[in-house]
């Protein structure tokens, strides 16, 4: 044992024993200061949130509160004045609101387009090339310019005010996801979906019993692209959903609202916006990987 | 689908048939003959290729995302569309359109006529103040990108917790702008007077100065934005070949070279796409925008001097107010589709290399 050891340990000595060269102090210095800018207005929110009121009226910021307390975040939900308007804290809608708002569409149009992508790369259609070139080139265009004039639409359609129009479209998918699944499905070999096809399954059957769990890579990396969107979005439940009633809030925009329900608690309105940030980042914490992968992945790379 | 022009010249049908069965689909077709299935369930029967409800199944679950697309982000398209050159109105009794008499434009574009409409103030100014603007927080992302490259060539150095610090530079990516703007609300405004002028000890009015509003909608931008570049260059990074920075060493390349002649052209295709991602994002800018320096009721559009007034908050304001003169919708018509004109080149660059990209 210890000769093997012996034989082992020469190698790593050196690397140690090497001087820490100025290159790595500039890399250190570097990445600590970019760390101190991330951390310090987190830093800030945080401890204004457990800041007790009598504190925090002190004429400078109190970066260290004597009493911390955690009363700020029971507060928020029982010292919400929409409490008795609608039956819950805004924050609780507002999640509920989120969830079903977000996961309808960003889970339906996962399927949506999972099936098309199936369609497209391993089922048999006339035309089915040129289609989807056509396809291709067509959701390329950059529409994002007219998120708010579409706004006209769906007044037309007397989607306003309501979740419709923030729901409704996502249900269909959407090409990028196609294309992005369709590049996945790719390195599945036929053969496979041969062999299921030749066990009597359908054509859903072959897509939901073989494709789909060999490509769930590919759809968890879309979904959290999904969600994550959906969940921190802002502009279009704030045109689109009842300004005046609460109870239909995202949870972004009942926090975007915050000052309007607490106005006199900063202490609470921190803990609300803290509240609000920990659904993702505890997510995130639990599967970092996934997250970077899926977001770096979701968005196609040109 | 490379190769089928061999499949073609060479193989006589049966040898086809061990083939995969698109091979000969896109084959036949090429000749104009009947087009050949090989997907049935006993292999290499042949079948003429016609609609069955199969096919008939597969083009329609192919079609879904195009209808979606179609309904709900052409039709509002090409409404505002119409809406550009009508006024368009809508109430219970249904939507009508009357010609305008190119209102909208003239409305961003002429300097005596929004003062005739009922909002009755010049929007001429306000839209090029506005245009201005816009340009100028949206080249923020030029900072973010050069930040995400420098921060990712940091982290590619391999130090001793580089993970570590991945893992944290990720994190602004996930809160939302609502969280993000808040957070530096209260770093500009909070007790007493601004929690940065605490800390620099300075005394500096940051959302009540014309001269400072940008720049704190500048700096929440660069808090967040470059998190997602930084991944998406630290990925960029570790695909650049090893060997040829071991080929550059032993041409005697120092390690500015390296980084000059072999990193950056490796990693071209992230910076071409970041770049336009991020002139789009730019210059479609609202939530921070409007997060940061709201409007509070009564008070002039998009902050002191518009000095927070992106293109899209007007765009906004104008939609908002549509009730106020049926010019609005126009004007609002009128700004979504220059933006759509300053965008959609870079992005028709875009798709022409994906395109290479998907076929090559």
């Amino acid at each position: 044992m210890i000769e093997t050891t012996v034989a082992v340990t020469p190698d790593r000595p050196v690397k140690k024993r090497k001087k820490i060269k100025p290159s790595r102090i500039v890399v250190y210095t570097l990445l600590g200061l970019w760390t101190l800018f991330l951390f310090v207005p987190v830093y800030t929110l945080l401890v204004s949130s457990i800041t007790p009121a009598e504190e925090a009226s002190a004429s400078t910021f109190t970066w260290f509160p004597k009493h911390p307390t955690l009363q700020p975040y029971a507060d928020v939900f029982i010292h919400d004045p929409n409490l008795s308007k609608i039956g819950m804290p805004t924050l609780v809608y507002g999640f509920l609101n989120t969830m079903w708002i977000t996961l309808l569409p960003v889970v339906v149009g996962l399927i949506v387009s999972g099936l098309s992508a199936y369609a497209y790369s391993k089922l048999d259609f006339p035309g089915r090339r040129i289609i989807f070139k056509i396809a291709f080139a067509v959701s390329m265009v950059p529409l994002g310019a007219f998120s708010i004039i579409s706004y006209l639409f769906y007044d037309m359609l007397g989607w306003t005010n309501s979740a419709l129009p923030l729901v409704i479209p996502g249900l269909f998918g959407s090409m990028n996801t196609v294309f992005f699944l369709k590049m996945y499905y790719e390195t599945v070999p036929n053969e496979i979906l041969e062999a299921a096809r030749i066990d009597g399954k359908g054509t859903f059957g072959v897509f939901f019993s073989m494709l789909l769990p060999l490509a769930i890579p590919a759809f968890i990396a879309q979904f959290i692209f999904g969600f994550v969107g959906g969940y921190n979005s802002y502009m279009s439940p704030l045109l689109y959903l009842p300004q005046d009633d609460a109870s239909t809030w995202t949870l972004q925009l009942a926090l975007s609202k915050i000052v309007e329900i607490f106005p006199n608690d900063v202490n609470i309105r921190c803990a609300s916006m803290v509240l609000g940030m920990v659904p993702l980042v505890v997510l995130y914490c639990f599967c970092q990987k996934l997250f970077i992968e899926g977001i770096s992945v979701g968005g196609v790379k040109g | 689908m490379r190769g089928f022009e061999d499949v073609d010249a060479v193989a006589p049908a049966e040898n086809v048939l061990s083939e995969e069965g698109e091979l000969v689909a896109t084959a036949t077709e090429r000749n104009g003959e009947t087009i050949v299935t090989l997907r049935r369930s006993g292999g290499g029967k042949l079948k003429k290729r016609k609609w069955t409800s199969q096919s008939f199944l597969a083009l329609f679950l192919a079609l879904l995302p195009m209808i979606g697309f179609f309904l709900f982000s052409t039709a509002p398209l090409v409404l505002s569309l119409i809406a550009l050159f009508c006024d368009v109105s809508i109430d219970w009794q249904g939507i009508s359109f009357s010609w305008n008499d190119f209102n909208g434009f003239r409305m961003i574009f002429e300097k005596d006529f929004g003062a005739g409409t009922q909002f009755a103030q010049d929007f001429s100014s306000i839209f090029w103040k506005s245009l201005g603007i816009t340009l100028w927080l949206g080249s923020t992302q030029f900072i973010t990108l050069l930040i995400a490259l420098g921060l990712s060539v940091l982290l590619a150095t391999k130090c001793r917790g580089s993970k570590t610090f991945q893992v944290l530079f990720f994190i602004p990516h996930i809160c939302s702008s609502v969280s993000v703007a808040f957070m530096w609300s209260w770093m500009f405004l909070g007790q007493p007077e601004g929690i940065l002028n605490t800390i620099f000890g300075t005394s500096i009015r940051w959302l009540n100065n014309p001269d400072t509003i940008p720049w704190t909608i500048i700096i929440a931008i660069i808090w967040q934005a470059p998190a997602y570049g930084t991944v998406m260059f630290k990925a960029a990074l570790a695909n650049v070949e090893q060997s040829q920075y071991e080929a550059a060493g032993l041409d005697g390349a120092n390690s500015w070279q390296k980084f000059w002649y072999v990193t950056l052209p490796g990693i071209m295709p992230t910076i071409f796409y970041l770049l336009i991602a991020g002139i789009s994002a730019g210059l479609l800018l609202y939530d921070m925008a409007a997060l940061i320096v709201p409007d509070p009721w009564g008070s002039t559009i998009g902050g002191q001097d518009h000095m927070a007034l992106t293109l899209m908050r007007l765009v906004f304001y104008f939609n908002e107010h549509r009730g106020t003169d049926p010019v609005a919708l126009s004007a609002a018509s009128a700004i979504s589709w220059i933006l759509f004109l300053l965008i959609a080149p870079v992005s028709v660059w875009l798709y022409s290399r994906r395109e290479k990209k998907m076929e090559g």
